[in-house]
């Protein structure tokens, strides 16, 4: 097992190295002078000079990402030119916002999600499979923001019980992690879904069945925990997905996190900001799809670590 | 003798299945009509201002409403389905010429070729889809061609795997290695036997993802870095209404409505055309 996690994380190794160097050439792919694009247009000529300097411009392509790499490794991301801070200090200040936004949304869509496809999956062509259908169907053709808007419409600017903006209170995640999370519910709950139907027609359940074992011992002794399985793991394949859905609804809620962070860079052509949050989210994404991995193997004993 | 209560049990389904499919079809055909022939159908110039009529409700003058400035908010939705039209389409068109071109090449050739080309594809879903989409806009600036591109770059992989993986199939197909012994050459064999193959899946992923480069279009917009704000575009006027929302709900309303109609016809349409040709693609188009 610890080999196979080893073996597993430095498979990581390659991705993330050539994720980086695209992440890394995204500035001198834009035209003009990369030293100009990341001073910035007010930037004084020393300043300019400073960071040519510092990216090695005259020096072979291969070298200078050598060294980019190198700064990142250590922690030094560069420096936002918006605030003039460091880029690792304004990720880490906004990085808690993200998670937590991300937790709430997990909860809501976990303990709406699962329910709604299991009872989709066992009672399949009746009426709940039917519902569960049109809410998938719904949430997936719907843009979250918008979604949002209309949640902020209601419960901020007309009924005025719920924060439309900024973190600080419980009351003001409520609205984000809803949105956040309809997406959320209409993937897991269409996974889970067809999982259960799977399931549902193994052998093991049939014998189950034949010998007379009742139909909820059978749903909660032979179904459940295998249906989960597959589904945590397209769940997991599906995660840079609800990272994309974060990512706009920060924007919209003015959630002051890692998401929110980025679209403000792109926006400034802040670009040393871009390029780190880039490629934190990569990062993350790689993460969590080995972390499913990893929990799947050590919940379905059929996985072997070869 | 069939239990008529069974066959009834099962038929029906697929009947009501087959319905929502020509549903999605109807919308989706509305859609692409009021898109291509928007000049002739709208009441007035999307951009034309009339400051005396700014912020009209629905009603008999103008049907659904103005915004801010006066502007017909029907007109410009209806314009407004060009540019998501040209977006998810535009992107689609990109992800199947470059991507899908390239995994036809890698499931035929397979080797290192294949390898690469895998790589490639790996590396650019290492990104969460909306975050690369993001990326690429920030590299290229905002405007309708560099949303498309931007879009298209995040579908080209997901184009590329399903051909290769279709290809690798078909290659191995008897007819295939008739022809390859017989000396027909591979540009031949590749127009003539393997992509007729490709056609049905192709257009049922291409069909999910047109809807899928919509909302990420509308979403970038909205966040003010997709097409340019003066664009009639159901995410720029999302987004250039939400100060007025509060008083006007039909500014928010509308353009949020004509998304998920555009969006919901095509998934309809995907899910009909996934069901009858390929039930591979499962789960495979939702970015934002």
């Amino acid at each position: 097992m610890g080999r196979y996690v080893a073996r597993r994380v430095l498979q990581l190794v390659p991705t993330l190295v050539v994720v980086s160097f695209l992440i890394f050439l995204m500035v001198r792919l834009i035209p003009g002078d990369p030293a100009l694009l990341i001073a910035g247009e007010n930037a004084t000529p020393e300043l300019v000079a400073s960071i040519r300097e510092r990216l090695g411009l005259d020096r072979p392509l291969l070298l200078q990402y050598w060294s980019y790499l190198g700064n990142v490794l250590r922690g030094d991301l560069g420096t936002s030119l918006r605030t003039h801070r460091p880029v690792a200090e304004e990720i880490a200040a906004r990085l808690p916002a993200t998670l937590q936004l991300a937790v709430a949304s997990g909860l809501i869509f976990t303990v709406l999600g699962v329910p709604l496809g299991v009872t989709a999956g066992i009672r399949r062509g009746h009426w709940p499979d039917h519902l569960v259908r049109v809410i998938s169907l719904v949430g997936v053709s719907s843009p979250a923001f918008w979604i949002g808007i209309l949640l902020m419409l209601a419960f901020s600017l007309q009924l005025r019980i719920l924060p439309s903006a900024g973190r600080g209170t419980l009351a003001h995640v409520v609205l984000p992690a809803v949105t956040a999370s309809l997406v959320g519910i209409a993937l897991v709950s269409r996974l889970v879904r067809a999982s259960i139907i799977e399931i549902l027609g193994e052998d093991y359940v049939r014998t189950a069945r034949a010998k007379g074992l009742p139909h909820r011992a059978v749903v909660y002794r032979h179904v459940l925990f295998n249906a989960l399985i597959p589904a945590v793991t397209i769940l997991g394949l599906e995660f840079g997905v609800l990272l994309g859905g974060l990512v706009v609804v920060e924007s919209v809620f003015a959630w002051p996190g890692s998401g929110k962070l980025l679209i403000d860079a792109i926006r400034m052509r802040d670009y040393p900001v871009v390029q780190s949050v880039v490629l934190l989210f990569a990062f993350m994404l790689a993460v969590v799809n080995l972390l499913v991995d990893l929990l799947c193997g050590l919940l379905d004993p059929r996985i072997r670590y070869e | 003798m069939t239990d008529p209560a069974k066959v009834r049990g099962e038929t029906l389904p697929r009947l009501r299945r087959r319905w929502l499919g020509l549903l999605g079809l109807g919308i989706t055909l509305v859609t692409v009509a009021a898109a291509m022939f928007a000049p002739w159908v709208t009441p007035y110039d999307p951009l034309a201002q009339d400051l005396s009529v700014a912020l009209d409700s629905p009603g008999l003058q103008h049907w659904l409403g103005t915004d801010q400035l006066g502007r017909d908010m029907l007109s410009r939705l209806i314009f407004g389905g060009r540019v998501s039209l040209a977006t998810g389409l535009g992107s689609v068109a990109f992800g199947i010429a470059t991507g899908g071109t390239l995994g036809l090449l890698a499931g035929y050739r397979g080797g290192w070729v294949d390898t690469l080309i895998m790589r490639g594809c790996d590396t650019l879903l290492a990104f969460p889809g909306f975050v690369l989409a993001a990326a690429v806009v920030a590299v290229l600036g905002p405007g309708l061609g560099n949303l498309i591109l931007a879009i298209g770059i995040r579908a080209a992989p997901v184009f590329g795997r399903l051909a290769r993986n279709l290809t690798l199939s078909v290659r191995e197909r008897a007819y295939v290695e008739a022809a390859r012994a017989v000396g027909v050459p591979d540009t031949r064999i590749l127009a003539r036997h393997v992509t007729p193959n490709l056609l049905a899946p192709v257009l049922a992923l291409a069909t999910l993802r047109t809807g899928t480069g919509i909302l990420t279009g509308a979403a970038l917009s909205f966040l003010g870095i997709g097409v340019a704000a003066e664009t009639p575009d159901w995410g720029t006027m999302l987004s250039l209404a939400q100060p007025y929302m509060r008083l006007y709900p039909h500014l928010v309303l509308f353009p949020g409505l004509a998304i998920v109609v555009a969006v919901l016809g095509l998934n309809l349409l995907a899910d009909d055309a996934r069901d009858a040709w390929d039930p591979r693609l499962r789960g495979a188009g939702r970015e934002v």
